[in-house]
């Protein structure tokens, strides 16, 4: 298939875009015909004068023109009567009995000597005044567009001038670029203008970017046993298993791209395909390739796996944040000014509210969802917190059905993870709206539950169009077209494309995905973007950029946000989301307060040190107690316990994570407890925050449980980043850090720790090392809690025994 | 819809930041290039402007633009003569109707027409 990207458009701005502003409205701007630049007549707040003066004064040029688009078109100020150019020299000369103007110069403009009396010269007007060119001239830019333009200082116009002398292509932006060394400039809570704002932003993404290439690239894998497969397909697929995958030294997601490559005895010179990663079922890798040419299906060893890094992503944060600038109508002005941090004053939008709130074939809302439903459809822009539970798909949904019932255009629905936007499509098209959900060519292959309303497979089923039916099936049996055909195809396609989407009342994709070229023709007033506060700010602004003009954000910044490999990009704040810089700027978030998920005794904890107490619980202890499960609870009512082991951590063997064998082995028996009480492999959940531990028990398990192989292998082993935004019946947390002084790394995260005590139903095991856990403040509350329910525990799993351990409160560290 | 499409109802708050120093710069600056252009009438030798007006365009005028409403306030459209090369061309603008010569000119076409 064509790849993606190739064609994204980035926007510029004009060649007659102000130098110093950006300002590119033709009646507003005149050219310096001494350097060809273009300065517009904006005086933002100062008595200094307009940009064009203040070029004009500062490199001592003189002569102008006006745009061709400009009221009076293409004109050279001149003399009329000796062509002198000199603006400061010019001025307006009526006639004294028309309405006709002419420009003269001061020296022409002399009375004396005058024979002729038809023009008024004592009546001289300057072209100049107050330091700007007279506004019926050149027009004076609207204080709204001068607000949106780049602010410029008079500094900064000094040394871009300076650099002029030089060098005379250079930009605002040079004057604020870092030396290669410099420290990357840390984000701010408001920008001054979308300039500013990419001028922080750029630099940061480009960070990370550079490490995330440069770790894919350094990720070869040799020595790759290939098992070979066909998918449904038919197309070709090679499995394999990464130790490096295994051990935690590299990431890698379904839809990712990888080179396989073989060299070895077995065939004539060398052979090469390139795949996506399709599914990671248990860390074995299955790579579904692009071409099926030569593949040496009779081998089995000797094959190398590279990544592929692709810019795709990154380039389209990038292209995001210059539309942002660049293009007046990227958003609406309102929202420009709330992204920026901009006091603005709040806007409330006339509409007619729905009589019912609920929508067609979703469950019935709260009174918490209900009143943020109401209050998002009359605000330009609002923030929606859902804590774990609280049902943020189904309030997301609704409002969603609300927007695209009351507005014309579609609604745009974005969250950064294909699962999250595919559970909000699937609950989006039960309301009975026209869902189309745009996914990555890449993904188009995989199985989700949402597949046939993908613009893929809408085009595929679309039987309006014999002839392009026609091309798919010949397609389907060859698999590839003639060139003269696949041309004829890809522009059949396209105009069944757009129609699809032009029918659509949802458009639903990745943040990233709605960079994808095949909507860049669409205009989107209305944007929801869901688990908004996992999204890196320039990721968020993908979706945005698209016309918006109401933005709904709903996510949790209690919870973890995006994740960002670089520390110094992170540690600079892009690990910040936009969610949660909003919320700092005193937007305040509108709090989903009932949870449906957790028995009341496992949300107490979370309530009270993550949501002020406010999290009520929608389900009931009966509800949540399963009478069925025989397990040795401490206190059977409360189905949850915290047990001590003192076993050592231990580095894993790549060096860079951590693992503990005594909890490993403790989860195995607590899993293996599990099962035997009967309750399904598929709804317990190991959550480890080190990928060392993970791999670990994964094959511990499989080693010493005393169940058949296949039951463990079912279980989900992740950290507790992959289980964000889903649930479990049990949870087994295991703690892993136990030490003497090195401290609990990872664990210490307080929105880390949220995410993992509220994965779980009906209950929790907590495995760790009280005495360190206990030296941070969160875990001292945390254990205390357990302690005074008698749920803090110790012994073996039949026998268990409260825990007599003192737990000394650690000392809060004076600021 | 809902009342969005207004982006000039958007009212920001912003505070400028002021830099005397570069103010002053500016100022000095501004002066001596004003001060230039003006000295610079006595040095040169220019013939006196004498054209007539043509009247070839007296009849071409529109000769009011009534346009209360906008932003400008009133308006009076002009015609504006250029010359490019040895052609004389001519274009319509508008003026603000109250610039002491467009209240003028008014006045008078005014006075002509009642008589
Ligand atoms: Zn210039
Ligand atoms: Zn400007
Ligand atoms: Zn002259």
């Amino acid at each position: 298939g064509l790849d993606d990207g190739f064609d994204d458009q980035v926007k510029d701005l004009p060649e007659h875009a102000c130098k110093y502003c950006g300002i590119h409205n033709p009646c507003s701007v005149v050219e310096c015909l001494a350097c060809n630049k273009w300065f517009c007549n904006a005086r933002l707040a100062s008595n200094r004068g307009s940009h064009i003066i203040q070029h004009l004064v500062r490199a001592r040029h003189k002569d102008v023109r006006l745009h061709p688009e400009s009221p009076l078109g293409e004109t050279i100020l001149e003399c009329y009567n000796c062509g002198v150019r000199n603006v400061f020299n010019l001025g307006f000369i009526p006639a004294k009995s028309d309405t006709v103007v002419v420009l003269l110069c001061r020296a022409c403009s002399n009375p004396m000597g005058q024979k002729d009396m038809s023009w008024d010269l004592s009546q001289w007007l300057p072209l100049i005044e107050d330091r700007s060119f007279l506004s019926w001239l050149v027009k004076i830019p609207s204080e709204h567009e001068q607000l949106r333009a780049r602010h410029i200082v008079p500094s900064q116009i000094a040394s871009l001038e300076d650099r002029w002398m030089e060098d005379s292509n250079a930009t605002v932006d040079d004057l604020n670029k870092p030396g290669v060394d410099d420290e990357p400039e840390p984000v701010r809570l408001a920008y001054d203008d979308a300039y500013h704002y990419q001028n922080i932003f750029g630099p940061l993404m480009k960070m990370e970017a550079d490490y995330d290439k440069k770790m894919k690239e350094s990720q070869t894998q040799d020595e790759v046993v290939v098992r070979w497969d066909q998918g449904l397909n038919k197309k070709r697929l090679a499995c394999f298993v990464l130790p490096k995958l295994e051990l935690g030294d590299v990431r890698l997601a379904v839809g990712d791209e990888l080179l396989l490559r073989y060299k070895g005895e077995l065939i004539k010179g060398s052979w090469e395909g390139h795949g996506h990663v399709i599914k990671i079922p248990n860390n074995e890798v299955v790579l579904e390739l692009k071409k099926d040419e030569r593949t040496p299906t009779h081998c089995t060893h000797n094959f190398t796996v590279d990544f592929v890094w692709k810019a795709t992503s990154f380039d389209r944060m990038q292209a995001a944040m210059k539309t942002f600038a660049v293009d007046q109508n990227s958003v609406s002005a309102y929202i420009y000014h709330r992204l920026l941090g901009h006091d603005v004053e709040p806007q409330t939008l006339k509409i007619t509210m729905p009589k019912r709130f609920t929508a067609p074939n979703l469950p019935d809302l709260n009174h918490s969802q209900v009143f943020a439903v109401k209050s998002v459809l009359q605000k330009p822009l609002s923030l929606i917190q859902g804590p774990p539970g609280t049902g943020k798909t189904v309030t997301s949904a609704t409002i969603v059905y609300h927007l695209a019932r009351m507005n014309a255009g579609q609604v745009l629905v974005c969250a950064p993870s294909n699962v999250a936007v595919d559970q909000l499509t699937e609950k989006i098209h039960q309301t009975g709206l026209k869902v189309v959900r745009v996914t990555a060519k890449s993904r188009e292959a995989l199985e989700s539950p949402v597949s046939f309303l993908t613009l893929h497979d809408q085009v595929i089923n679309n039987d309006t169009d014999p002839e392009l039916q026609k091309y798919v099936k010949l397609k389907r049996e060859y698999g590839e077209l003639s060139s003269q055909d696949e041309k004829r195809y890809r522009s059949l396609k396209r105009n069944a494309e757009r129609e699809i989407i032009q029918n659509a009342d949802v458009v639903c994709c990745t943040c990233v995905g709605a960079g994808d070229p095949r909507l860049q023709k669409y205009d989107f007033r209305t944007v929801l973007i869901d688990e908004a506060t996992q999204a890196a700010e320039p990721e968020c602004l993908i979706p945005l950029v698209m016309g918006a003009k109401q933005v709904v954000f709903v996510g949790d910044h209690k919870q973890l946000g995006p994740v960002i490999l670089n520390k110094k990009a992170a540690k600079a704040g892009l690990s910040q989301s936009l969610f949660e810089r909003l919320v700092l700027l005193n937007v305040r978030p509108i709090r989903l307060q009932v949870q449906y998920r957790m028995h009341p005794c496992l949300s107490e904890f979370p309530s009270n040190m993550f949501y002020e107490g406010s999290l009520q619980n929608g389900v009931t202890v009966q509800e949540r107690l399963r009478k069925d499960v025989v397990f040795p609870w401490p206190v059977p009512e409360t189905p949850m316990f915290f047990h001590c082991s003192y076993g050592q951590e231990e580095l894993s063997s790549s060096g860079t994570s951590y693992l503990n064998r005594t909890e490993a082995t403790n989860c195995e028996k607590v899993v293996t407890r599990l099962l035997k009480a009967g309750v399904k492999p598929s709804q317990i959940g190991i959550v480890t925050p080190y990928e060392g531990q993970r791999s670990y028990i994964v094959s511990h398990m499989q080693f010493a449980g005393a169940l058949k192989k296949e039951l463990y292998k079912e279980i989900e082993v992740a950290s507790v980043d992959a289980f964000q935004g889903r649930e479990k019946d049990y949870i087994i947390l295991t703690c892993v850090r136990s030490n003497d002084h090195s401290g609990i790394g990872f664990t210490s995260d307080p929105r880390r720790l949220n995410v993992a005590l509220t994965r779980a139903k009906y209950g929790i095991v907590v495995l760790g090392n009280p005495k360190v856990l206990s030296q941070n403040a969160l875990w001292y509350q945390l254990l205390m809690q357990f302690k005074e329910r008698n749920c803090l525990v110790e012994g073996p799993l039949s026998n268990m025994k409260r825990s007599m351990i003192q737990l000394i409160r650690p000392k809060t560290k004076k600021e | 819809d809902g009342g969005i499409d207004d982006d000039e109802a958007v009212i920001v708050h912003m505070q400028h930041d002021v830099d005397e120093e570069a103010d002053e710069d500016f100022e000095r600056e501004f002066s001596r290039m004003m001060q230039e252009s003006v000295e610079g009438r006595r040095t040169d030798r220019k013939s006196v402007f004498d054209a007539p007006v043509p009247t070839r365009l007296k009849t071409a005028t529109a000769p009011l633009i009534d346009k209360p409403d906008s932003e400008e306030g009133d308006q009076v459209a002009f015609t504006l003569l250029t010359k490019k090369g040895n052609k004389q061309q001519a274009r319509t603008m508008a003026l603000p109707a109250d610039i002491s010569f467009v209240i003028n000119t008014r006045n008078k076409q005014e006075a002509e027409q009642e008589e």
